[in-house]
């Protein structure tokens, strides 16, 4: 009875048809920017939590490693 | 370009570190008394505060905002500053969110166990606690931004957005689900009623496992793995799909807690569909971590920190793989409200919460006392009794609940059900719970051991409270080429209102038909509001927390209508505020339970279940007898729930006692017939009440 009512509610197959189209279409978006961009930029990023250490890495000669 | 000196604040990473061990030990321990309870009902000690149904919210609360939110903290505070090579935003701030923090938890630690409670999942909490939360939330998120702002890395690494989108999401999810008409200070009505409540509800609560147990600690996974590792992140680029993958389709998959439940199909299918797609960003996510350690295995054989990780990311991955096939309609029909969900939980919460913890607090605390770990032997030590304990924890757990389900679902050639008796279902596990607490006992013993290892460590160090670094300004004007996504990190507010925009589309589109059912249930005719007495009853099965234990929803299945009669409607909800389909089958669904058994029967059974069900492992509730029903809030009660749309005649709440009381009359009267002797002011009369109205409303 209540899938009735859900379904008498107007355009209510819409809403599931829209979400999928944007992630659709973002998500190919997405992996399009994610094939061409410039390595360089990749490789600094993924080093970000690494050299952290030498950047700051002053008076830090008690540092040591597990 | 000028190079900055500065200080990473280091003391209030220490300040969350303290709480999380602290309450980590809390939580799990009230964790393993409630599972004690489930097979020794006497360690309910027949005391309110400490029967199960109060307890079982005192611990999962504990865990995830005490012991995780605490965790997330102390990683939050201490990797940020590092990636944007900057102390954080303002200190006072910080510290409002500690201590705001801290006195959150001690309110929900003093009000749950004094039965004060929404009774919504993970969202228990009163609303002045509710707004309070709000509160040190945007001091958190002023802190946070703040941060973002003046720092000196231009690049925000991809930790942060995680943070970021933690951030934003626990926001909108605590605020959208904390909706509720205050009655008084300590009790509230939900805005929601019945099946818009449970899709807010469930929304929220598997938003909340999103967003609060999972992205903060995949942040946590992208800094720390590395760290620890000493190398950078597998793929970058497979990070960045991860991450928008991960938190677009996360929102969207809410509805599968509530398959075969009174929810529309269509809505179930998005959920389902989605719940499937989820697991590509899941494992791209684990994969990514893992192979992080590709060529360093020989390292994670020596290094503790690295051994808690591979396991805590291979939890992950086992949990974000089950939890979409669970959102498969025939086996979420097995394994929904049995205790394979719990195991499934488990996995999660002590395998990738607590595992990822362990190890980012052995990383964290030998470099912020400077020296080194105090004992490798008992780190590993800890490492064995830990992954021991998430054994035996969840390997009964999926025994007892497909053992159980099964034997739910078992029918006679005949055509009857083989187990008629559900008691029969449930001490058929009981030493499953056994083997469970093992499990528990184990891991907080290693809990423990940790905590010892810790305290050493930090006594044979110093602590450096204000770890000196410099780093070169930020140059203000970008120039050159530019992603589009560049520009996103350094115009972090920005980023703030994309990630916004798309958690929220999520929402929307599954929350905007919810609204609009309300207009469109056509109320069942037969189907009022509960009588002045038969709410109170219901606000004391809220405080009591028997939702823990019983759902009040039957599927259609045939096994379930034979059991406990006609399959649940939505339009049976409409007066619920809150629902109470609840999670988990502990004891039979109470949905259809009004005219089962005479009253006499529910006053003996909650006086000691044993008295009617031998050997039943529900917990006594003397109080209920003894205790005088509160009526100074009906009333306000009735007068708050017209307000909410419930059609209460207008001026009712003046005839409300004494409609009350005629009703208690009645019910005193059945009892003195089977010889019990009581009086109409107890709460044990508004309980019965209500217990027998349950579902009644059809069959008039
Ligand atoms: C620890 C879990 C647990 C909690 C908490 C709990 N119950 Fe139960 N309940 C059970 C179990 C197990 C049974 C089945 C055995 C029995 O009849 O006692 C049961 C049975 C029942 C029954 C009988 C159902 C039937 O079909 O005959 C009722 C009524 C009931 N409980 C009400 C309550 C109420 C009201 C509360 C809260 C005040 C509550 N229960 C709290 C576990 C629990």
């Amino acid at each position: 009875m209540y899938k009735e009512t859900l379904r008498s509610i107007e355009g209510i197959q819409i809403y599931p048809l829209v979400s999928l189209a944007i992630f659709g279409l973002f998500f190919i978006s997405l992996i399009i920017w994610v094939m061409q961009v410039d390595k360089a930029y990749i490789h600094e990023m993924s080093n970000l939590p690494l050299i952290d250490d030498q950047s700051s890495n002053i008076k830090k000669k008690g540092d040591s490693h597990v | 370009m000028s190079i900055e000196r500065f200080s990473y604040d280091n003391k209030i990473v220490k300040y969350f570190i303290i709480a999380c061990v602290i309450f980590g030990i809390v939580g799990m321990s009230v964790g393993l008394l409630a599972a004690i309870q489930l097979y020794y009902p006497l360690f309910n000690f027949d005391i309110a505060y400490t029967s199960f149904g109060r307890i079982r919210p005192l611990h999962t609360n504990a865990v995830i905002f005490a012991f995780v939110g605490n965790a997330i903290f102390a990683g939050v505070y201490y990797s940020m500053q590092r990636l944007l090579k900057t102390r954080m935003y303002s200190d006072k701030l910080s510290w409002i969110n500690f201590w705001g923090w801290q006195l959150i938890i001690v309110a929900a630690a003093v009000t749950l166990p004094l039965g004060i409670t929404s009774s919504k999942e993970y969202a228990e909490l009163e609303w002045p606690i509710d707004i309070a939360i709000t509160l040190v939330w945007v001091v958190f998120g002023i802190n946070f931004i703040g941060t973002i702002l003046v720092r000196r890395e231009k690049h925000m690494y991809v930790a942060i957005w995680f943070f970021l989108a933690t951030l934003i999401t626990v926001a909108v999810l605590h605020l959208v689900n904390s909706f509720a008409l205050p009655v008084n200070f300590f009790k509230s009505y939900s805005a929601y009623a019945g099946v818009q409540d449970a899709l807010v509800q469930w929304w929220y609560g598997h938003n909340a496992v999103a967003f609060f147990l999972t992205t903060p600690y995949l942040g946590l996974m992208y800094y720390f793995l590395p760290k620890a590792a000493e190398r950078p992140v597998y793929s970058y680029k497979l990070s960045i799909v991860h991450f928008w993958s991960l938190i677009f389709i996360y929102i969207w998959a809410g509805p599968h807690h509530l398959l075969y439940t009174a929810l529309p199909d269509w809505a179930q299918a998005l959920g389902t569909a989605f719940s499937i797609m989820l697991i590509a960003p899941s494992w791209g996510g684990m994969v990514n971590g893992l192979l992080t350690l590709r060529g360093a295995w020989d390292k994670v054989r020596e290094d503790v920190v690295l051994k808690f990780m591979v396991v805590a990311v291979t939890c992950y991955g086992m949990a974000t793989l089950e939890g979409p096939l669970l959102s498969l309609k025939n086996i979420n029909a097995i394994g929904h409200y049995t205790d394979w969900i719990v195991a499934h939980v488990h996995v999660g919460a002590l395998g990738w919460n607590g595992f990822l913890t362990f190890g980012m607090l052995y990383w964290m605390v030998p470099r912020m006392w400077r020296t080194k770990l105090y004992s490798n032997t008992l780190a590993n030590t800890h490492f064995w009794l830990g992954t021991l304990g998430i054994i035996f924890y969840a390997l009964p757990m999926y025994w007892a609940g497909v053992t159980q389900s099964l034997m739910w679902k078992e029918f006679t050639p005949d055509g009857f059900l083989k187990y008629p008796n559900f008691l029969e279902t449930v001490t058929q596990i009981v030493p499953m719970y056994i083997a469970r607490s093992v499990g528990g006992g184990l891991y907080l013993i290693g809990v423990f051991v940790m905590t010892y290892n810790l305290i050493k460590t930090a006594a044979q160090g110093s602590f450096l409270a204000n770890e000196e670094a410099e780093a070169p300004a930020l140059e203000k004007a970008a120039h050159g080429k530019e992603f589009w996504h560049s520009i996103l990190e350094r115009k972090p507010l920005l980023m703030a209102i994309l990630a916004t925009i798309m958690i929220s589309i999520g929402g929307l589109i599954e929350l905007v038909p919810t609204f609009l059912v309300k207009s469109n249930v056509p109320t069942i005719s037969s189907v009022t509001p509960y009588t002045p007495l038969e709410l109170e009853g219901r606000d004391l099965y809220i405080r009591e927390g028997c939702v823990g234990c019983h759902s009040q929803m039957v599927r259609p299945f045939r096994s379930e209508t034979m059991r406990y009669g006609d399959y649940s409607k939505a339009g049976e909800f409409v007066y619920d505020r809150p629902f109470l389909w609840g999670s988990k089958r502990t004891g039979p669904d109470l949905h259809r339970i009004g005219g089962k058994s005479p009253d006499s029967w529910h006053y003996l059974h909650m006086l000691d279940p044993t008295n009617t069900s031998t050997g039943s492992i529900m917990p006594k509730y003397p109080w209920l007898i003894e205790d005088e029903l509160d009526i100074s809030q009906t009333k306000a009660k009735i007068s708050t729930l017209r307000q909410l749309g419930v059609p209460y005649p207008k001026g009712y709440e003046d005839k409300a006692l004494a409609d009350l009381n005629k009703q208690a009359e009645t019910i005193v009267a059945s009892l003195e017939k089977d010889k019990i002797k009581t009086t109409k002011d107890k709460e044990i009369i508004a309980m019965i009440a209500y217990l027998q109205r349950l579902g009644t409303d059809i069959k008039k």
